[in-house]
């Protein structure tokens, strides 16, 4: 007997009893979609991010700040540092300076131009927008495009020029649907000339359209009064120079400052790791609900698989009668227990992309992140081995079961 | 000789008790042998047919088979002798009642590996040698009890099988429906195959040409019946 023999049986068994089929692959069903639904997320979700990290050149980036300057902790202890140390413009022209693999380095500074309900004002119009004091280079770590007019450039760094540029819902919160170029804008008792309107964008929470950006060297000398940055983002050439410029931003760091050491410097990779290891927690919990639930299905299977030999008693004696060896009926049932795992794991995939395009079709709709889920050959292959695997295990005991029955007991079973 | 028993005993035991269902039963029947058992009610034919049939194995005694030892059998073999050598014919026909005619018929072919297509040409050969060539999709529900035991029958006889055992086939139906049974039998028998059936009924057992009473688990009486003996005189016996 061949195997292709126990499968047309075991399809046929399957179909005489289509509800009970139904109802006890259920459970296999709904563990293989849900985990199927869980996973295509995850993984729909982390193309779209790395997609998103790749497009802002996230493999490149390295991001960078002063030491925490208040406190630091000595053998156990928090003691206060005596000094207080900062990056300046001039580490960010050291660091162009000491390497050629870095494409360019963005400053950035916070101020607070004051207000609670709002902080920008257009004649009767006022808005609250968050500033991003920058250089010319920040749109290009953003990857972000200007609508209309133009960026910051370096004039305006270089003369500390009060202009600003706008994200789109500031633009439309001052201007409605009047062009802002040209037009003067308040912010902390200082006019701001407005040169440009950015194109709306939004990634994750990160709501682009509701800043304002302005030259560094304006925040630093007509707002603030020093010249601290807050941290500065580098990107190198290309994701394979980061190692050489960390070492670069090291050096520079040590030159000029007495703790240079100490200084942060984080990388893309770092941050992909992060993310990373964010979605593989997601999946080795998905794995885990997998897990429970595949055994759960499996017990509902081995259970009624217990109750099909017991009510079929008479038809094993009567196979047993006509020539079946053990291994037949062991055979038999096994590969009834497969087919029902794997008919309901096959149903579980559809189920699971339902499930996971409705969520993100809903995820989108709610977070302007525009991502799909994505299921892939080889998660189809995990889940269809995976219930293979379920009938497998809780088949071979009521198949066990069936195989030992004596065919005289059998036949006179009622 | 076909089938060689020496003083086979089936013993059951039930908690303390032992019920000695046959004690000492020595009998052999040749090739073409048309055989009746008779006796009452738990005297033991059922156990000596499961026994005889491969299904069971005896306490005590041997059991030879085409001159091979059934004891010495591992289970897979005498599955095979089950499934070549032997053609069951039970009195509740203990058809599948989820597959239709054809399926039923076609069981002994699966597991001896037949093709598919092949199949298919010798289960409804087999059909139509019992006379239901009709009713090939037919479900065991949709068939009279007679119609029941035909299906049985050809699914007994698609094997080609040397020994046909039929324990009381026609005990299920009516006299009428009973009397064509035995026609198929007839037929089986003229055309070379050992026929063994248990009954309770006499005319019935006038079908065959030896009639072995059992009693408590004993051969009583082992005879040629009046047919046979007519037969054998030369007289043309019509039942
Ligand atoms: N599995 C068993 N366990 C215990 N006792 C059994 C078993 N099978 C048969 N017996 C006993 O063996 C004896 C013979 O049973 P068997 O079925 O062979 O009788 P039978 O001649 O076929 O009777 P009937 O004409 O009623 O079919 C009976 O006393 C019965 O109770
Ligand atoms: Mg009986």
């Amino acid at each position: 007997m061949n195997l292709l023999e126990p499968i047309s049986m075991g399809i046929i068994q399957l179909r005489t009893n289509k509800l009970r089929s139904i109802l006890s692959l259920l459970g296999i069903l709904i563990a293989v979609g849900s985990v199927t639904g869980i996973v295509s997320l995850g993984e729909g979700l982390q193309s779209y991010i790395l997609g998103e990290f790749d497009k802002m050149g996230g493999y490149s980036m390295i991001w960078s700040w002063a030491p925490d300057s208040w406190y630091r902790n000595e053998s156990g202890n928090w003691v206060r540092r005596p000094w207080e140390e900062y990056l300046t413009y001039r580490d960010v022209e050291a660091i162009m300076a000491e390497t050629n693999l870095v494409e360019y380095v963005i400053p950035h500074v916070w101020v607070n131009m004051g207000g609670t309900e709002s902080n920008m004002q257009y004649r009767s119009a006022s808005t609250y927008g968050s500033v991003e004091s920058t250089s010319p280079y920040y749109i290009m770590e953003q990857n972000w495009r200007i609508a209309k007019g133009r960026f910051l450039n370096f004039f305006d760094m270089a003369n500390k020029a009060k202009v600003c540029v706008l994200g789109s819902q500031l633009a439309e919160d001052l201007f409605g649907v009047s062009d802002p170029i040209e037009k003067e804008v308040k912010m902390g008792g200082m006019r701001y000339t407005v040169v440009g309107v950015m194109e709306s964008k939004q990634f994750f929470d990160n709501n682009y359209n509701d800043r304002v950006m302005i030259p560094v060297t304006t925040a630093q000398e007509r707002i603030l009064g020093h010249d601290h940055l807050g941290y500065i983002t580098v990107k190198a050439k290309s994701p394979e120079y980061v190692d050489e410029v960390v070492d670069a931003m090291k050096r520079v760091y040590r030159r000029y400052h007495d703790h240079g050491d100490e200084y942060n410097i984080r990388t893309g990779e770092g941050e992909l790791e992060e993310i990373n290891r964010v979605l593989l927690i997601m999946k080795a919990v998905a794995g885990g609900v997998a897990g429970i639930s595949l055994i759960v299905g499996g017990i509902g299977i081995m259970n009624i698989m217990l109750v099909s030999v017991t009510e079929r008693t008479r038809e094993i004696g009567v196979r047993k009668a006509l020539g079946a060896t053990r291994s037949n009926i062991l055979h038999q049932f096994i590969v009834e227990a497969v087919v029902l795992c794997l008919f309901g794991g096959m149903l579980g995939i559809g189920l699971g992309l339902i499930i996971g395009k409705a969520i993100s079709i809903y995820i989108t709709s709610i977070t302007h992140m525009t991502f799909i889920s994505l299921i892939s050959p080889k998660l189809m292959m995990i889940a269809v081995g995976f219930s293979l695997s379920v009938g497998l295990i809780f088949g071979v005991y009521p198949a066990w079961r069936a195989s030992r029955l004596d065919p005289v007991e059998a036949l006179r079973h009622e | 000789m076909l089938i060689q028993m020496t003083n086979i005993a089936k013993n059951y035991e039930i908690g303390e008790e032992v019920v000695h269902a046959l004690r000492g039963v020595s009998l052999s029947i040749e090739k073409n042998e048309y055989v009746a058992i008779m006796g009452p009610s738990g005297s033991g034919k059922s156990t000596l047919m499961n026994i005889l049939g491969c299904l069971d194995s005896p306490s005590e005694g041997t059991y030879d088979l085409n001159g091979k030892a059934v004891s010495d059998m591992t289970d897979d073999e005498l599955a095979e002798v089950r499934n070549k050598e032997i053609g069951f014919v039970f009195q509740n026909f203990n058809l599948l009642s989820r597959s239709d005619s054809l399926h039923n018929t076609e069981l002994p072919l699966i597991y001896l590996g037949v093709s598919r297509k092949k199949r298919r040409e010798l289960a409804i050969a087999s059909m139509q040698a019992v006379g239901l060539g009709e009713r090939m999709h037919h479900k065991p529900s949709e068939l009279s009890g007679g119609q029941r035991q035909r299906v049985a029958i050809a699914r007994a006889l698609v094997n080609n099988p040397s020994i046909i055992l039929a324990d009381e086939p026609t005990g299920n139906l009516d006299s009428k429906t009973g009397e064509e049974i035995m026609q198929i039998f007839e037929v089986l028998h003229s055309k070379g195959n050992t026929v063994i059936l248990v009954t309770h009924e006499p005319y019935i057992a006038e079908h065959a040409n030896r009639v072995i009473h059992i009693l408590d688990g004993q051969v009583d009486s082992d005879k040629a019946t009046e047919n046979a003996i007519r037969r054998a005189n030369g007289e043309k016996v019509v039942i």
